[in-house]
Order: C-alpha cells, then sequence, then structure tokens
C-alpha cells in the first residue's frame, strides 16, 4: 500500500518537474529572443530622458570623475555643452530616482523625476512641472532651496514629495560641484 | 455550432458571475492601477492574454497531470504566460510596463487567475468551454477595469486618454480611496439594477 502511494507520489512529482522543464526551458528561449529588444528600448527611452533634461546636446558619453559618474552632453560639433547626473536619493518615504542636467555654466537646463515610490499622491503632472519649471534656467548660486526661499514654493497638496523633490535636488547640486571640483 | 452550455458559461463570466463586480476577486490591481483608462487597458489586456492561454494550456493537459499537482501545475502555468506578457510588455510598451510595475508579474498571484484554474481543471469541461468561459472571465474584467478607470480619470485628472477635459479635477478619485468610493458606488447601482430585474422576472 505504501509503496503505491510512494510509486504515485513519485510519478506526480515527476510529471510536475517535467513541466517546469519545459516552462523554464520555453522561458529561456524567449528571455534570449526579446532581451536585446528590451535592451534597446531602454536605452532608447534612456537617451530621451537625456534629451529633455539636456535638451542642447545632440549625443551622450557615459564618464567619470573621480569616483563620480555622470553623462556628458555633446552638440553635433562634439563640443561638451553640459553634464547629466543620475542619483537616487533615500527619503523615508522611498526611493527617488533623479536626472539633473546643466549646461558648462552651471545653468540648470533640465530636471526629471524617473521614479518615486510614493508616485500616487494628490499632486498632478502639471504641478510637477510646474515645480521644477521654477529652477530652469537659473544658476546654482541663484538657487534657494529652502521651503520658505523666493523661487520655491510647495507643490499644493503634496507638502511630503515636494520637500523629498528638493532633497533630491540638494543631492544633485552638491554632486555636480563635487564633479566640478574633480574635473579642475 | 455553440452549445447552449457553453454560451451561458461565456455570458454569465460577463454579467451573472462578473469577476470585479459580483465575485470581487482580483481588486488589489484593480484598485491600484485603474486611474487612467490607457492603464485599464493595458491591465485588462495582460490579464486576459493569461487568462485564455493559461485557460487554454491547462484545459489541454488536465489528462496528463494527476489532481494531486493540478494547484502547482496551474500556478506554472499562468507564471509562464505572466512571464511572456512582461516580457512582451518591457519590450513594446515600456511606459505601460512603467505604469503597471509591479502589477505585471503579480497577475500570477491574481485571484481571478487562480479561481479560474479551478474551473479549467474541472474534468466535466471541455476544451470550448473552458476557453469561452476564459475569454468571458476576460471580457466582464476588461470592460469593469475599462469603466471604473476611464471614470477614475475623467472624475480624477479631468482627462480621458490623455486629452485634458476640465481643470480642477477631483483628485482623491485617483487615490485607492477614490477607486474604492467608485467600485461601491458601481456595486450599489448594479445591484439595485439585478434586484429590480429579478424583481420583474419573479413577477
Amino acid at each position: 500500500m505504501n509503496s503505491k502511494i510512494l510509486i504515485k507520489t513519485a510519478a506526480s512529482s515527476l510529471k510536475l518537474a517535467f513541466l517546469c522543464m519545459i516552462s523554464a526551458l520555453l522561458i529561456s528561449q524567449l528571455y534570449l529572443a526579446i532581451e536585446p529588444v528590451i535592451k534597446q528600448r531602454k536605452t532608447e527611452t534612456l537617451i530621451l530622458l537625456y534629451r529633455q533634461v539636456l535638451p542642447n546636446s545632440a549625443w551622450f558619453e557615459n564618464k567619470t570623475a573621480g569616483n563620480r559618474e555622470f553623462i556628458a552632453g555633446f552638440d553635433k560639433q562634439h563640443v561638451q555643452r553640459g553634464k547629466i547626473v543620475k542619483l537616487n536619493v533615500r527619503d523615508y518615504n522611498g526611493d527617488i530616482e533623479i536626472l539633473f542636467g546643466v549646461d558648462q555654466e552651471n545653468r540648470i537646463l533640465g530636471i526629471k523625476i524617473l521614479n518615486a515610490d510614493f508616485r500616487i499622491n494628490l499632486e498632478d503632472d502639471s504641478s510637477k512641472s510646474d515645480f521644477f519649471k521654477k529652477f530652469i534656467g537659473l544658476k546654482f548660486h541663484d538657487l534657494k532651496l529652502e521651503k520658505n526661499g523666493k523661487d520655491i514654493s510647495i507643490i499644493p497638496g503634496a507638502d511630503v514629495s515636494s520637500k523629498a523633490y528638493i532633497k533630491a535636488l540638494k543631492k544633485a547640486v552638491e554632486e555636480v560641484e563635487s564633479i566640478n571640483a574633480t574635473e579642475q | 455550432m455553440l452549445q447552449n452550455s457553453n454560451l451561458n458559461a461565456f455570458l454569465s463570466r460577463i454579467w451573472r458571475a462578473n469577476p470585479v463586480v459580483v465575485l470581487m476577486v482580483g481588486l488589489c490591481p484593480v484598485l491600484a492601477i485603474t486611474t487612467t483608462a490607457y492603464n485599464s487597458i493595458g491591465l485588462g489586456a495582460a490579464v486576459s492574454f493569461v487568462l485564455i492561454c493559461s485557460g487554454l494550456t491547462i484545459s489541454l493537459i488536465r489528462k496528463f497531470v494527476p489532481n494531486e499537482i493540478k494547484i502547482p501545475a496551474s500556478m506554472v502555468i499562468i507564471a509562464f504566460y505572466t512571464t511572456f506578457v512582461d516580457y512582451f510588455i518591457q519590450a513594446y510598451f515600456i511606459e505601460l510596463s512603467a505604469y503597471l510595475g509591479i502589477f505585471i508579474p503579480l497577475i500570477m498571484a491574481n485571484c481571478l487567475l487562480l479561481n479560474s484554474s479551478e474551473i479549467f481543471y474541472s474534468v466535466k469541461n471541455s476544451t470550448t468551454h473552458s476557453f469561452l468561459d476564459a475569454a468571458g472571465f476576460s471580457i466582464g474584467f476588461s470592460i469593469v477595469i475599462l469603466l471604473i478607470g476611464s471614470l477614475r480619470e475623467i472624475l480624477g485628472s479631468g482627462a480621458f486618454m490623455g486629452q485634458q477635459l476640465f481643470q480642477e479635477p477631483v483628485n482623491v478619485m485617483v487615490l485607492p480611496a477614490g477607486g474604492f468610493l467608485l467600485i461601491g458606488i458601481l456595486l450599489g447601482i448594479l445591484n439595485w439594477f439585478r434586484s429590480r430585474f429579478s424583481e420583474k422576472n419573479d413577477k
């Protein structure tokens, strides 16, 4: 009796293992076929985002300054027109990934929040764009990254996330200044 | 030619046994994702694909898979199709992939699919029956989430399919609380309609 149950269990297990193997094999083949497309799409999207934060550049190159990584933007004549820093900021609310583009005179050309864990909040996209528009065209020394500074107002209805964005911006400015110092 | 039982199974999933508003399964992604009509179409299409393909596969292999391992076997099949959809969306709809995020892999753990796999495993059901059942489930699910997504986008963002319709929307509607509120109102209306309908039939 016991041996019958044992054989039945073994047969069932083997069938399940076979099904898992077939599925794994098919998924691995699918992955091999589709992975280059996924990579290509991610690269294209990233370049699109780079162009949004550094609109004066035609092409981009990953560079390092000391131990810091950044993306240098070049025009068609291969002249460097600015740089983009990409960094993660940990806040009590989650992670924020920010793209921060500045030209060679440290004028802010674009800011993009790539992802925020607290995506679902009361703000809408237009207020977020308005919030970031305030910084475009400003040089570092013009920035007032304080709650009551004259260049910043909190996004209506999204006090928590705008504080997090300011924190991310401060870190991005520090990062660019460090890269500039290393380059000099 | 469709048999009556097959047709009944198909139609009942759309109306009498709708997965969202009657069976109340798979509500987590419904609340989290249906903030816009575009997201709802994306989620509806992804769930429908996984549901129909896994339903067909399960009904085709059920004779070879013993009853003892039907749950793990169903999960392997559902996981396979979910992974397929995840890769496909990442490759060809990267924006949708960013919006749907974790809810694409989580299709695998969706109660709707786990609930359906039981039906697909039923020996008395033919492959045609399983297919129609899955198609009915998919259409019923997609219609409801598209309705919720459209209403939440219009009320919560003042837009439809990305086109701005009016200013100063009711922002709470894009929050999960707004989703709960809308599903509650929808359920209330449907239950009222159903009770009126059955009263008329009784008379």
